[in-house]
């Protein structure tokens, strides 16, 4: 394990210096002593001379710390935001838990309701509003909620000084897991008067990966702060839009046909064109993850 | 003559002060009643009246109003029994009013009218009241000694084991260990002196076997340390069991709660000497294992921690656990540390570094030593110079500095550890501000209550500070000898590692050739709980008190050794 010190306000200095992951990996035992070395200079912890057998005298912290989060239960909330926003943007909250059997490794299990899942800015507005194109529909997928599962890992730890006297502890984390996800396509784009607004098919369940990466930053016993990538992976075919294929909208005989029609608005069409070229290649959801978890 | 502690039951004969004029007359009074009455009756009706108004002020939380006239009716009182509660009403005033003090000045003269008096035992009461709102350690526990008789087993039991305990210490301070005893056997179980009385039962069987090591009787000395390692076990058992049902929320205020959290304290401290002085004891046996685990139980950044440091460090070296003694002296001399008188902690490290013949290291510390050492020796010897008034003395350990005169850090520090003096700093400062209050009490201006208060304080202050400034004369005196010690042991280290080297250099040895065939491990880490960082000079805050080292070993291997001796 690799342990990492930061002090603010040196951080920056000491992070150029100390904190470059490579580096830090190749350090992975930092603590074996290292006899020789053959120049004369002063021990900085007896002040005397150290001579060519090397230091003679070493120091050591072997610290008794209480548990941070080793056979603890977490709840966090999360916010999610979108980072990869081409063509879609979302923003949601969600809830996660985490029982972490060690210090190094916890089950987790969470899920996260988008609050706001549309085309982006630029899809809706240029693409479609002026150059009256579109995305495969596969790019337009949209997220309306997830539920997942899986494991983390904490490999490395540190801690920070804050003012030299405020002593926060935190971990970089890795985690992956496997779920599922309530997905939709946007059919229409908002009128420009306001006076209908967007419109959606469902495209149904399906199972999506997790990966993330973070930083969890512990408040004392009871509360810690996580700051975390979250990748969310799903496969992007579209082969039906609210239960139906291509063929059966086609068919004017079918429900289907009158499944895309709400009031004075008819957007068969628009689901005719998404479902005409299926892509089968897989979506990447990347967002930044803010969390305030509770440890207990 | 042993003295005997009252109980709720005890009824035991005791002299008692002698009678003053108020209670000759309150005798005398009935018989001559026919006779004055008739002239009398007017005023005595006012006098009544005037306390009685007095009383409605003082109901009212009209204080200094109230003090005042119970003050006169007090002096001017032609009737004992309106003078008697005049002296009471007002001492409650006055401690109202934050005059504790005048009130303790007040008590102080019920108390010496004898237990006739009507609130002799309420003003015994009050007593413990002021001895807690101005930190007395001396004064009180001096009267209540003093004072101690049968009509104190009337006092409500709570507050009777309170004295007791209190009698107790102060009979213990003044060498009077059988009579302390007695005080303390008194202390039911029950009670929340009991924690502090067992503790002190404890320390006055360590002395029971400090005494019988020095005449020899060896089989004598381990029965008393074992029934005092039983009594501290006892009380740090009674801590622990205690500790959840005087927990109070930090946000609870009001008396009980207040109440609760000086028990809770009380139960801590008790807990944190008792763990102290059992590892003193088990470093007494030569059980040195023990005794570093029980210093080790003492909380980091507690009162005791320092001296468990120190301590600890001894005890694990004795346990040949070098690195461990290193350790604990790392933090002993870290930075945020710093200004703490502990000459002696140099030595014993300088003695590790010289029994694993690394002289350079010893050296370097015994510079270190040298450096500090002549510093504070040089500014003792210079204010225990005769013709310093005992006033100076005081001002060096409140103040560090008077006129010329200057103390560094470290000896102020040792000075403001010391529980006696911090009683005599504790009621001068309380006494100031009683001096501000006397002064703003715009009512009382010109009055002779005014003047016979202040006149009190003042005196008393007097009293304090030259009493403190004899204690802080004392205390330099016994660190300047400390050093004068420290100095010889210097001396003979510098003067063993000359001649080590020397031998070491005639015999051929070559030490960096032996250091350079051992390696530097980390040391053993415990499986749970227990995070390792590699220290490079750098002190934080959360690591203080965890410090382990490692050290080679540069003396010639002795025979049917390895040569790998390097040491954890």
């Amino acid at each position: 394990m690799t342990r990492i010190h930061f002090d603010f306000p040196e951080a920056v200095a000491r992070q150029v210096a100390r904190a470059l992951v490579p580096a830090l990996l190749l350090c992975a035992a930092p603590a074996l002593a290292q006899d020789g070395g053959g120049s004369t200079r002063t021990d900085p912890v007896t002040g005397a001379a150290v001579g060519d057998s090397g230091p003679r005298i070493r120091a050591h912290t072997v610290a008794q710390t209480p548990s941070r989060a080793a056979s603890r239960h977490e709840l966090s909330l999360t916010v999610p935001v979108q980072v990869n926003s081409r063509f879609t943007h979302h923003l949601g909250t969600g809830l996660d838990y985490a029982y972490h059997l060690s210090e190094t490794f916890a089950v987790t299990a969470g899920g996260t309701w988008y609050a706001r899942g549309v085309l982006s800015g630029f899809t809706e507005g240029e693409l479609q509003g002026k150059a009256r194109q579109q995305p495969f529909a596969a790019d337009m997928m949209l997220l309306q909620w997830d539920a997942r599962a899986g494991v983390e890992l904490t490999p490395i730890y540190g801690k920070m000084s804050l003012f030299s006297s405020r002593v926060l502890h935190f971990g970089f984390f890795v985690g992956s897991g496997l779920g599922v996800a309530q997905t939709r396509v946007q059919l229409r784009t908002p009128d420009p008067g306001g006076a209908h607004g967007r419109t959606f098919g469902d495209t149904g369940l399906r199972p999506v990966g997790v990966l993330n990466a973070g930083m969890r930053v512990f408040l004392g016993q009871m509360a810690a702060l996580k700051l975390e990538v979250r990748d969310v992976v799903y496969s992007d075919a579209v082969h039906q839009i609210n239960g139906c294929t291509r063929t059966q909208i086609e068919d004017p005989t079918s429900s289907c046909a009158q499944s895309f029609v709400q009031g004075d608005r008819n957007d068969t069409s628009l689901a005719l064109d998404l479902l005409k070229d299926p892509s089968s290649s897989v979506l990447h959801n990347l967002s930044f993850v803010g969390s305030f978890s509770v440890l207990f | 003559m042993a003295a005997r502690a009252m109980t709720a039951e005890a009824n035991i004969m005791r002299h008692s002060p002698a009678m003053n004029l108020r209670r000759l007359t309150g005798r005398v009074l009935p018989a001559a009643f026919v006779a004055v009455a008739l002239t009398t009756l007017p005023v005595r009706a006012q006098e009544s009246r005037v306390l009685d108004e007095a009383v409605a002020a003082y109901n009212e939380g009209r204080y200094a109003e109230a003090a005042l006239a119970f003050f006169n009716v007090a002096e001017n009182a032609g009737v004992p029994r309106l003078a008697y509660q005049a002296e009471y009403y007002l001492a409650l005033s006055l401690y109202e009013l934050g005059l504790h003090h005048s009130a303790l000045y007040y008590d102080s003269l019920i108390i010496d009218q004898g237990p006739n008096h009507p609130f002799y035992k309420d003003a015994v009461k009050n007593l413990l009241a002021v001895m807690e709102a101005v930190g007395d350690r001396n004064l009180v526990p001096n009267l209540l000694d003093r004072e101690y008789n049968e009509a104190f087993a009337e006092l409500p039991l709570d507050v009777l084991n309170r004295v007791n305990f209190i009698v107790a210490l102060w009979q213990h301070y003044q060498r009077r260990p059988e009579d302390a005893r007695a005080f303390l056997d008194a202390l039911p179980r029950d009670s929340s002196s009991f924690h502090r009385g067992r503790y002190l039962r404890g320390v006055q069987m360590v002395q029971i076997a400090q005494q019988a090591l020095s005449e020899g009787a060896e089989k004598e000395a381990e029965g008393a340390y074992e029934a005092a390692a039983d009594v501290f076990n006892e009380v740090i058992r009674l801590v622990d069991a205690s500790a959840a049902k005087t927990k109070v929320p930090r946000k609870k205020k009001g008396k009980e709660a207040e109440a609760l959290r000086r028990q809770a304290e009380e139960l801590t401290e008790s807990g944190h000497l008792a763990t102290l002085a059992l590892a003193r004891v088990r470093y007494g046996q030569g059980r040195f294992e023990e005794a570093v685990a029980l210093y080790e139980r003492i909380p980091r950044f507690s009162k005791h921690w320092r001296d468990a440091l120190f301590e600890g460090a001894y005890a694990a070296f004795r346990a040949d656990d070098p690195g461990r003694a290193l350790g604990l002296l790392q933090t002993l001399h870290a930075p945020v540390a710093k200004d703490q008188f502990v000459p002696e902690s140099y030595l014993l490290k300088a003695l590790i570094y010289f029994s694993y013949c690394l002289y350079d290291e010893a050296k370097a510390t015994l510079a270190e030593l040298d450096r500090l050492h002549d510093e504070s020796y040089e500014a003792i010897s210079e204010v225990l110079e005769p013709g310093r008034a005992l006033d100076v003395y005081f001002a060096l350990m409140t103040e560090g500095k008077s006129g010329e005169d200057r103390i560094p850090a470290a000896v102020r520090n040792e000075l403001l550890r010391d529980d006696a003096l911090r009683g005599y700093r504790s009621y001068v400062a309380a006494l100031a501000k009683e001096e501000k209050k006397l002064a703003s009490q715009a009512k009382w201006k010109g009055t002779l209550l005014s003047q016979v208060l202040s006149e009190a304080v003042a005196q008393q202050r007097n009293v304090l500070v030259q009493s403190a400034g004899r204690g802080v004369q004392r205390a330099l005196k016994l660190m300047h000898f400390h050093l004068e010690d420290v100095k010889g042991q210097y001396e003979l280290v510098k003067y063993e590692i000359a001649r080590n080297e020397k031998n070491l250099l005639e015999r051929g040895h070559d030490r960096e050739e032996t250091l350079r065939a051992q390696s530097l491990g980390r040391p053993a880490v415990p499986e749970k709980r227990a995070e390792y960082w590699s220290f490079d000079g750098e002190y934080w805050p959360d690591e203080l008190g965890y410090y382990r080292f490692t050290l080679k070993n540069a003396c010639p291997a002795q025979e049917g050794d390895d040569g790998s001796q390097a040491a954890r």
